[in-house]
């Protein structure tokens, strides 16, 4: 397969405490990568080491086909990047740092600093020093200078965070345009899982600094099974009645919510033999897991 | 590297140094002129000679630059980190090496003509007031040029290479007061050295060993601690 990126045992430890550990990640040409794990698991070190602002203690990244050295830093002109917050000029206006950024790319197309400022609707305020700005017109402002010059390779830290809903869509709109129409590779890290579920088609979870699984989000949500959920007053007794009819694939979860794994039965036939035998049903409802799920089954099986 | 100076030259703000340079050159007369008045007119003093004036003129323009270029380096240089601006720049397609060297160099020069300007313009004005006002003990002689000239320009290259020291110890924990602090020592240094010589400036051996020495320490803080993001 051909890989825009590709990780070999990346390790990084500070102070003695390993903080990424023998991650080994794989990025197809043209996907949009979902980087995901809980706040302080590593995404911002793995992808400051894949933009060599971090030296790794041990690995190799591999950019393009190419390793990333000292050396090879012009691989960076196909790349575009935020990282942790987004930072600027605060005393230059949002126009001038995006001049700016494009005389350090190289980039000589001057009329595409309107067209992304268009893209993130901050038109109107170009014209604005970055110190009044908000972090949520920063975090735009942030978004279109990454996409500036028309990178082949889009890596976003947490591109959403300080967004309101509706800039969460429409960013989410723009980086769905600009992998379909541009063919721009997408990196997104985000700690909102249902987020990356909305846009990613490819998934890594990362947890204490480790790569736990990396897989195409059809993979989830195909093995995302179908459950009846029972909230009942008494669960010992609708375990009873569930045998009783012949219904074995059932986990009690706690005092209150029973999980049947068989999407066959009908609802209407099981609240009327859980009323006849005379057990409060407080609700009954047909349900299936999430990412959200998904991400916490394999997280905690890794806990333990 | 010739383009990447033309771009951090866009982002030093070149107006404002230039209005800085200006201000500092103006109050340097100004305290010579009242320096100079004072002793004029108080019938306890005697006039100050042509030497110590030119003393004085050192003393300020190695004082104003050299505390300035830190200042320089703090918003050009050891800002990019602290403000973490840094990340941006690290991740173009650039030699990370040329992009600080680019910024040293644009304070080193600004530091060297800056203090050229500055003893131009105040020696020519202690000229221009003895010959208006007699203002100085004696008259001026071309041949005074042949030790002021010399005097000038060791200051200038001195007070270029100490510029260099805000930076070096700056980086080291990418402190801004460490960099001001840094520049204050480093006037006191080149103060306490070249009081201790008859002709008020840095021998030729002094000069090589500072050089010497920055240029070390310069190297390894590149080596080391610029391409560091913390």
């Amino acid at each position: 397969m051909d890989y825009i990126l590709k990780t070999i045992g990346l390790r990084k430890s500070y102070k003695g405490n390993v903080v990424v550990n023998d991650v080994n990640m794989h990025i197809p040409k043209g996907a949009i990568y979902g980087f995901v794990g809980p706040n302080g698991a590593g995404k911002s070190t793995v992808m400051k080491m894949i933009l060599n602002l971090i030296q790794p203690d041990a690995g190799d990244v591999y950019l393009f086909g190419e390793k990333v050295t000292d050396h090879n830093y012009e691989i960076f002109r196909k790349v575009g990047s935020i990282i942790e917050n987004p930072y600027f000029y605060d005393k230059l206006t949002a126009r001038q740092n995006l001049e700016l950024h494009c005389e350090y790319m190289g980039f000589s197309n001057k009329e595409r600093i309107d067209e992304v400022l268009q893209m993130v609707d901050l038109r109107n305020v170009e014209g604005k020093q970055i110190r009044h700005y908000s972090l949520g017109m920063k975090q735009r402002l942030a978004i279109a200078r990454a996409i500036l010059a028309r990178p082949e390779f889009l890596i976003l830290d947490e591109p959403i965070n300080a967004l309101d809903p509706e800039s969460i869509r429409e960013m989410r709109t723009l980086f769905r345009r600009l992998n379909q129409e541009d063919g721009t590779t997408i990196f997104i890290s985000s700690h909102i899982l249902s987020e990356v579920n909305l846009i990613a088609d490819t998934i890594g979870i990362i947890q204490h600094g480790k790569l736990l699984t990396e897989l195409p989000i059809e993979e989830i949500h195909k093995r995302q099974t179908e459950y009846i959920s029972l909230q009942v007053d008494d669960t010992a007794k609708a375990a009873a009645l569930l045998k009783q009819i012949g219904i074995a694939n059932f986990n009690v979860l706690d005092k209150e919510f029973i999980r049947i794994y068989d999407s066959n039965i009908s609802s209407k036939a099981l609240s009327k033999a859980l009323i006849e035998s005379g057990i409060g049903l407080e609700s009954l409802g047909r349900k299936q897991d999430t990412l959200e799920d998904y991400f916490f089954q394999l997280t905690e099986t890794e806990g333990k | 590297m010739a383009n990447l100076i033309k771009l951090e030259f866009k982002k030093f703000g070149i107006a404002r140094n230039i209005i800085f340079a200006v201000a500092a050159i103006l109050f340097s007369i100004l305290f010579i002129t009242v320096s100079l008045c004072d002793s004029m007119t108080d019938p306890k003093q005697t006039k100050d000679t042509f030497e110590s004036t030119y003393l004085v003129i050192g003393l300020l323009m190695s004082f104003i630059f050299l505390v300035y270029s830190a200042i320089l380096t703090v918003r050009l240089i050891i800002g990019e980190y602290t403000q973490r601006t840094i990340t941006i720049m690290f991740s173009y397609p650039l030699k990370r090496v040329n992009l600080i060297a680019g910024k040293l160099i644009i304070i080193t020069v600004y530091t060297a003509i800056s203090m050229m300007i500055g003893y131009i313009c105040c020696s020519g004005y202690i000229v221009l007031m003895d010959w208006l006002f007699d203002m100085l003990e004696g008259t001026f002689q071309i041949s005074m040029l042949q030790t002021w000239i010399p005097m000038a320009l060791t200051a200038i290259v001195v007070c270029t290479l100490l510029s260099l020291w805000s930076f070096i110890i700056g980086m080291i924990r990418k402190s801004v007061p460490a960099a001001i602090v840094t520049s204050l020592f480093a006037i006191v240094f080149r103060q306490v050295i070249i009081s201790k010589n008859a002709t008020n400036q840095e021998s030729l051996l002094q000069i090589l060993l500072v050089a010497i020495v920055t240029f070390g320490a310069t190297l390894f803080i590149f080596k080391k601690k610029v391409p560091e993001l913390y």
